[in-house]
């Protein structure tokens, strides 16, 4: 039964390494976006403030809006960080599952 | 004492033969449904028209009255949209999502009843909020549909 467990792992590693590595860069561009998105936001509601255009009460309502807006953003990034252990986790056991299919087959 | 070891050893066998013939697999998103992110972009046009026709409106013409038929309908749909995902196994993220749209039109509604007015700062703000999540719901939804792809 030819099973290295050191080349296994490697190759385990490698599989990982290889379905995450777009993944990575598409969390980190979605995130920015989001900060963007919550800048212009922000900024256009203290320019509201600021000048009078708005009162507390609708300052108030607006800034717990713009909680509940940020969360509903944020949760995208919990799933695509999900989705991304979920590729790597599977990924790495397919190639785990092979060489034992491998080495099963050299008995 | 070695025949428990060898018992165990077979155990641990018929085990990794097991997981090789059913091909052992995680989970930890939904699978994607296309349906739903259809659905998604058709409640988010819905919401978008609305606010368009509400700011189109003068704003000394903006009673409750004339919108309320268009709330309510709305209302049904992101609740539609909260049903459809909250029956879907390991979806506690959008489910949580779709809750959020929920209560933000909810708000709205309430809002627009009290004052029976809408201020064009608040409606121009809030249809840019419910774009922004409804681009997350979508978003979301699209990326479980990747979730199995390993080069």
């Amino acid at each position: 039964m030819s099973f290295d467990i050191n080349e296994v792992l490697k190759n385990m590693t490698e599989a990982i390494r290889k379905a995450v590595k777009d993944d990575v860069g598409n969390i980190d561009q979605y995130a920015s976006r989001i900060l963007d998105n919550e800048k212009d936001s922000l900024k256009e509601l203290s320019l509201a403030k600021l000048s009078g255009e708005i009162n507390d009460e609708v300052f108030e309502r607006e800034i717990e809006r713009e909680k509940k807006v940020l969360e509903a953003e944020l949760l995208t990034i919990q799933i695509m960080t999900k989705s991304l252990a979920q590729k790597a986790v599977n990924a790495a056991i397919d190639v785990f599952v092979s060489a034992i299919k491998v080495a099963l087959t050299i008995v | 004492m070695r025949a428990n070891y060898r018992v165990e050893l077979l155990y641990l066998f018929f085990i990794f033969l097991i997981l090789i013939g059913t091909g052992c697999t995680v989970r930890y998103v939904a699978e994607y449904d296309a349906t739903i992110k259809d659905e998604i972009v058709q409640v988010s046009k819905e919401v978008d028209l609305f606010w368009g026709e509400l700011l189109d409106t003068p704003s000394n013409e903006r009673e409750y009255d004339k919108f309320k038929n268009r709330y309510n309908e709305i209302e049904t749909d992101i609740r539609g949209l909260v049903m459809k995902n909250e029956i879907r196994p390991l979806n506690k993220e959008s489910t949580k999502q779709a809750k959020i749209v929920l209560e933000l039109w909810i708000e709205d509604k309430d809002l627009h009843k009290k004052n029976n007015s809408f201020s064009d700062f608040e409606a121009k703000r809030h249809r840019k909020q419910f774009i922004r999540v409804f681009t997350a719901m979508a978003k979301g939804e699209e990326v479980k549909d990747t979730s199995f792809d390993n080069d």
